[in-house]
């Protein structure tokens, strides 16, 4: 009973449209149907390269790859289908998606991106489509402007693009994951990172433990402690003066200017500088203490913001009533605004420190680039004082491995490199929903609830 | 009485200091590259900007020129952030409008995720997914102006994203009521007003996007080729190079003559005064608005 009262109404739905327009939008439905059938048939029959792209062209990829390919060459036949629905509906958009829709089958058919008999044959029933649209129009036997229905289409765009936004995020650490777990367990965390058998093992010369990046991982922590160890007072000082201090005027106005400009800064260039001055002018060599104050400069504006935006969020009552109580302003900040601005500016900070965790370009120049090892005897600065790090790892052991394993596919050395990544990205997961718990929790605290 | 006040002003001189270390930093950035690089900003000034970029070991042999690399940054550039502007946009005008409270909790921290994510894994993904694909279905080489375009639209997308949003959300609620108190729907409300009333935010969130796509290092390096002397077409499936590039390949210890290591520093230069000019033109467009920068990124 259920499904006849359905398809009664979607009769009379149809009934009730001019006879004229089912007929062609039921042929560029068909059009539409074909159209995709042409795309899966044509996808299933892509030749596989005739070189592997540098060797690395492998399963994962053709599956995914696929994917993906599948879902954008289908948007020409979901193109039809929308002009179909909008003819049939006699929309007053309609002319103009049809009119799009016939240049660009028309431009296909120049360029050979589809054959070329296809591409005309479509772009013209495209192109009558049109023409009956525009006549359409100027017999006025169009459904008037529809508020409703392009709202309801906006909505499902809007929500289209925020699946694609969360969705490529989700993506990406899933084909992390699954690439990243050919070589991620336990060993991988904690063991000492052993080049040369590495270097056999992935060539396929031999078995056994390559060991592990926990250098790597003890590295980059240190960096990032270095820089935060720095980067919090001087930002938070630079805060405090910027929010408690300072009158709005030309000085915090350039003060304000140089800061931006420095988080602007390219971090290569941030890395070039530091290499320049702290490694070279300074003698520190490549080390921790060079390659931690250059993440410093990176940080700093992220700090100075955040904090300073924290405690501006403080309303200005309580550092009254704490004036009126006799308090210095000294006493105020300390006692007082630190106090209630903290939730913001830890948060702030460990998703800062998440972002230098991160960072390569400037680790690369003034933290070394070779150093799968830490120092035997670790010192701030000096020579042979090379700080390994993961990013920086991430980067160079592909290319390192490149020679060793030629002929016999990078497919394992990628995957490798993979496992690095997603202990990367768990360490950086892992910081930022610290970062983003410890707000919650603090501000709660802070309430007394 | 008087200590206390001269203790005051010491505490006040010292956060004082501090925000003026951020001048510092950066009044000694731009010092040590203009230093170092102004021979060969000289010579570009001089003898034109030159349009073959070829080191040499040999001092007094390399030719540096900088056209290609100039139209290749500002291409990538442009070109990521129109493909971050088309999904981006609409997400932030998702967030702003049409979503509820509940979804946007967790949709805004996401994004705000990916806006520190490593670039060095974007970079491998990009390169190992997004390159292979595209060499598959397009033939060689694959490592293109294309791929970087899609990885840096998508690394600034959180930007235009948040950015965007947080300028919608600024427009004043009762212009909102307004619209819809005459009846019109949401998506009338926000064509008419509120894109019109957002749009120095949403111009903002664009530009910052351009400097921080113009800037980016690894992740591009990766996926681009990374040639010398990137062809300048409007063709986005060939191999490129970008100034980062140059930089990233010159810096090595390995002791480059001084002529090389100028021609570095001076495109760093370039490329400083490019995003510095950018972040200039951000501000004064952000001034008249209320919009924070929180939501920025903490990466350059």
């Amino acid at each position: 009973m259920k499904t006849l009262r359905k398809v009664n109404s979607v009769w009379t739905y149809l009934s009730r449209k001019s006879k004229v327009n089912l007929v062609s939008g039921s042929l560029l439905l068909a059009a539409a149907l074909c159209l995709a059938v042409l795309t899966i048939t044509a996808l299933t029959q892509v030749p596989q390269p005739k070189q592997p792209f540098w060797g690395f062209y492998e399963v994962f990829n053709a599956r995914t790859g696929d994917a993906v390919a599948a879902l954008i060459l289908l948007l020409p036949s979901l193109a039809l289908l929308m002009e179909a629905y909008l003819l049939i509906e006699a929309h007053p958009m309609g002319w103009k998606v049809s009119v799009i829709t016939t240049a660009a089958f028309l431009a296909a058919a120049a360029t050979n991106i589809l054959p070329t008999s296809w591409a005309i044959s479509l772009a013209a029933i495209t192109g009558l489509a049109s023409i009956l649209e525009i006549t359409n129009q100027k017999r006025n036997i169009i459904a008037t402007d529809s508020p409703i229905m392009t709202e309801n289409l906006a909505k499902i765009g809007l929500t289209l693009s925020a699946v694609i936004c969360i969705g490529i995020l989700v993506g990406m650490i899933a084909y992390i994951m699954v690439r990243g777990g050919a070589y991620f367990n336990w060993n991988f965390i904690t063991g000492k990172w052993e080049y040369l058998t590495a270097k056999k093992v992935l060539s396929g010369d031999a078995t056994g433990s390559m060991g592990g990046v926990s250098d790597m991982i003890i590295g980059s922590l240190m960096l990032a402690g270095m820089c935060e160890l720095v980067a919090i007072p001087l930002g938070l000082g630079a805060a405090i003066y910027l929010s408690e201090y300072a009158t709005q005027n030309a000085i915090t106005d350039v003060v304000r200017f140089f800061i931006e400009t420095l988080a602007g800064a390219p971090s290569v260039i941030i890395g070039l500088v530091g290499a320049a001055f702290f490694v070279n002018q300074l003698h520190w060599g490549v080390s921790l203490l060079s390659g931690g104050l250059s993440l410093a400069f990176m940080t700093l504006p992220w700090n100075i913001r955040v904090s300073e935006e924290a405690m501006r969020a403080v309303p200005g009552s309580y550092r009254e009533a704490a004036f009126a109580l006799g308090a210095t302003p000294s006493q105020t900040i300390a006692k007082i605004v630190l106090y209630a601005a903290m939730p913001g500016i830890i948060t702030g900070i460990i998703l800062g420190t998440g972002a230098a965790i991160g960072e390569t370009a400037v680790v690369f120049f003034t933290a070394g680039n070779q150093a799968t090892s830490l120092p035997t005897h670790l010192a701030l600065t000096g020579a042979n004082q090379g700080i390994p790090s993961l990013p920086v790892w991430i980067y160079i052991t592909p290319e390192q491995m490149q020679a060793a394993v030629s002929g016999k596919g990078l497919t394992p050395v990628q995957n490798v490199a993979f496992s690095g990544a997603l202990v990367l990205i768990l360490i950086f997961l892992a910081i930022c929903s610290v970062g983003l718990w410890a707000r919650n929790y603090l501000s709660k605290k802070l309430k007394g609830t | 009485m008087n200590t206390k006040l001269l203790k005051e002003s010491v505490i006040k001189a010292v956060f004082f200091a501090a925000a003026l270390s951020s001048i510092i930093i950066v009044f000694y950035i731009i010092g040590e590259v203009a230093y170092v690089g102004w021979p060969q900003v000289s010579s570009w000034v001089t003898n034109g900007f030159g349009m073959k970029w070829q080191p040499s070991a040999i001092e007094g042999q390399g030719v540096y020129g900088i056209i290609p690399y100039m139209f290749s940054t500002t291409y990538a550039g442009v070109g990521a952030i129109l493909i971050g502007a088309l999904i981006g946009l609409p997400c932030a005008i998702y967030l702003a409008e049409f979503s509820n409270e509940k979804l946007r909790n967790i949709v805004k921290p996401a994004l705000e995720m990916l806006t520190g994510f490593p670039s060095v894994v974007i970079g491998l993904v990009g390169f190992t997914l997004l390159c292979a694909t595209l060499y598959k279905y397009l033939g060689p080489p694959g490592t293109t102006m294309l791929a970087a375009w899609l990885v840096l639209g998508i690394m600034s997308l959180p930007t235009i994203a948040s950015i965007s949003e947080d300028a919608l959300r600024a427009v004043p609620q009762d212009q909102r009521e307004a619209a819809l108190g005459l009846g019109a729907t949401k998506w009338q409300t926000t064509t008419r007003v509120l894109l019109p009333g957002a749009k120095s935010g949403i111009a903002a969130a664009l530009l910052l996007a351009l400097g921080s796509a113009m800037g980016e290092t690894m992740a591009v390096i990766m996926v681009v080729g990374a040639i010398q002397n990137p062809p300048i077409t409007l063709n986005p499936y060939v191999n490129s190079g970008v100034f980062t590039g140059i930089i990233n390949a010159g810096a090595n210890p390995d002791n480059p003559t001084l002529q090389y290591k100028q021609a570095i520093y001076a495109a760093g230069l370039i490329l400083f005064v490019i995003v510095a000019m950018l972040n200039l033109v951000t501000r004064r467009v952000l001034s008249g608005t209320k919009i924070s920068g929180i939501s920025r990124s903490p990466k350059p």
